[in-house]
């Protein structure tokens, strides 16, 4: 079904929206959370809790593009749910692994997180993005948003480990440079 | 922690690259169409020391004044500030070793070499190939210590700690080796795209490593008068015709912060075991270009066959990585080890021996890049004068006027306790 169609059921407050959803974008919002959590059931409530999460967002909400809008919620919810279980471990997942490499692009240190950092972050982001190839820009997402792992980006871009692993590093060293040309503070 | 932000502020990224980027999704094959591949094999009858065949023209001038010899030995080299014995940090083990210029038998470079002395010929005038006339050294000179030209740094400006990288594919013997060919296939595509060409043939070239297993090397790629080369090692070589190439290297190369650091025009000579004369090329006009951005990164351009262009890429990132941030030596430190006689220098001693004193010309601080080296360090580069030698009859009788030698001397820019077991001894 068309995402437009989706959404019109969400505005009609009709059951089969989520259905429909689930039809569309469940094995995709899986993989988001999976690649995140590693534990199954997690990442199954992480995927239902987004299908309430978009009940409740539309209406007022009538989302652009709505595999993105679901992703989004599914990352966030993810992260949300990784962060309160890794108080004390490390879940394993490979969000763990990439938060190990953008270290690369910091220096370490607890920095006060405000909201207009987090602008501006995001605006030097998109910068930094938008410089890219569209090659080196899949696999720049497809690690660090989707949290997929160096061999399964490489299946993906059809390419090899060695590649994807150099081109990760030099786009961790051009993002480093884009912040401190930004003016942000890593 | 900046890693959670940057995780956090990626959610807020455009729609479309997300979905772009989405697990799963099909985007065809990558790199550039190839028209069609047929692939040859190839076997070589002796190795290539592919290393010292590709720097040893780049950075040839004219002898040094003093020989030079590395010996290994076994003595622990960690002093600490008290003077005691410590272990070092990080176990760097391997100074840099310099290539062997009369090495350079079964390299093309060899070959160009005959043929010009066939040909007997070179350029009457500097080409102007690049937009710039390459007239004589464009160097400026200047004491230590004063503000330098291009290509140098104020002693003030030296950093307190410079990166050290490894590159664990590194063969002593210069053999390149890391790269798959499916690696060095994409190197061949993305410059053959930079170029706009397209690629009708590839080659393999095959060596035996030293477990006599067959492994491959280089992969050769043609379109028309085009060749380019990418090697295991991960080094590129470009050859084309003069006409062809790009007026914009920029375009070719992609060097985030592109600086020409070198511009020389010069008269390269290779040296046999016994220090006599082995090659000579009267003219050879050579650029190197630098990415400021990345110390791993280095191009140079040469031409001394009438009409064709060589372009080298080296970008040591696609094999190396960051050891450590290490403490650097002074200038000050540099010098007083440049005058005790404790440097390497690119070249040996060849037929010319050179009296007299040398003035130091430049100073920079660089990364020597070499295959055969596990770790890649900086060095503090000096430049020297050298006696004049315009008196030379050869030089005289093909017209080259003015001319002054230059030679090289490497200082390694880290502090020596940080190396390990390993110990250059000077002569």
């Amino acid at each position: 079904m068309e995402d437009e169609k989706i959404i019109e059921l969400y505005w009609a407050r009709s059951e089969s929206a989520v259905s429909e959803t689930e039809n569309k974008y469940g094995r995709y919002l899986k993989t988001v959370a999976r690649n995140i959590l590693s534990d199954e059931e997690d990442s199954l409530e992480c995927v239902n809790d987004t299908y309430l999460n978009a009940w409740n967002a539309i209406p007022p909400s009538r989302p652009r593009v709505l595999q993105s809008f679901l992703g989004r919620i599914t990352r966030n919810l993810a992260l949300d749910r990784y962060r309160a279980n890794t108080a004390e471990k490390r879940g394993g997942g490979q969000l763990a692994l990439a938060l190990d490499e953008l270290l690369d692009v910091s220096s370490g240190e607890n920095v006060a997180d405000t909201v207009a950092d987090r602008s501006a972050i995001t605006d030097a982001l998109k910068l930094f993005l938008s410089g890219l190839t569209d090659e080196d820009r899949r696999i720049f997402l497809k690690r660090y948003w989707y949290f997929m792992s160096v061999k399964d980006v490489a299946h993906d871009m059809s390419l090899g480990e060695s590649s994807v692993k150099m081109r990760l590093l030099r786009m961790r060293e051009s993002l480093r440079r884009t912040l401190i040309k930004e003016g942000i503070e890593i | 922690m900046m890693n959670d932000r940057l995780i956090a502020a990626l959610s807020d990224i455009n729609d479309e690259m997300i979905i772009d980027a989405a697990p799963g999704k099909q985007y065809g094959q990558t790199g550039s169409v190839r028209q069609s591949e047929r692939v040859q094999r190839r076997r070589t009858f002796y190795r290539i020391a592919a290393a010292a065949a590709c720097l040893c023209v780049v950075v040839a001038v004219l002898a040094v004044v003093r020989p030079w010899n590395v010996e290994r030995n076994n003595v622990a080299h960690n002093v600490g500030k008290n003077n005691e014995v410590t272990e070092p940090d990080t176990n760097i083990v391997n100074y840099p070793s310099m290539p062997d210029y009369s090495a350079c038998k079964g390299s093309e470079t060899t070959e160009i070499q005959s043929e010009l002395a066939v040909i007997g010929k070179y350029p009457e005038e500097p080409a102007d190939i690049f937009g710039t006339a390459a007239v004589g050294m464009d160097m400026e000179f200047c004491p230590i210590g004063t503000v330098p030209g291009d290509g140098f740094i104020v002693p003030a400006d030296v950093p307190e700690k410079l990166a050290v990288y490894r590159n664990e594919e590194a063969d002593p013997a210069g053999f390149p080796k890391g790269l798959d060919k499916t690696q060095m296939m994409e190197l061949i595509d993305m410059y053959a795209e930079r170029l706009g060409i397209n690629i009708d043939t590839v080659s393999e070239f095959i060596d035996k490593d030293e477990t006599n297993k067959d492994i491959l090397v280089w992969l050769d790629a043609y379109s028309g008068e085009v060749r380019i080369k990418a090697d295991a090692g991960g080094h590129v070589m470009i050859q084309m015709p003069e006409s062809m190439f790009p007026k914009d290297i920029g375009s070719v190369l992609s060097f985030e912060d592109q600086v020409m650091k070198q511009d020389w025009e010069y008269v390269a000579e290779s040296y046999n075991e016994d220090g006599s004369v082995k090659n000579r090329i009267y003219k050879v006009l050579s650029y190197i270009y630098h990415d400021q951005s990345d110390p791993l990164k280095l191009a140079s351009i040469w031409t001394a066959v009438e009409g064709v262009v060589y372009l080298h890429i080296y970008d040591y990132g696609l094999l190396a990585e960051k050891v450590d941030d290490y403490p650097v030596i002074s200038p000050a430190r540099a010098l007083e080890k440049l005058k005790a006689g404790e440097y390497c220098a690119p070249l040996k001693n060849g037929s010319t021996l050179f009296s007299g004193e040398a003035q130091i010309v430049g100073l920079r601080i660089e990364y020597y890049l070499d295959p055969a080296m596990e770790y890649i360090v900086p060095f503090y580069v000096y430049t020297a004068m050298l006696p004049d030698v315009t008196s030379d009859a050869i030089y005289s009788e093909y017209g080259i006027k003015d001319a002054a030698a230059y030679a090289e001397y490497y200082i390694p820019a880290i502090d020596e306790r940080y190396f390990g077991s390993s110990a250059m001894t000077w002569n």
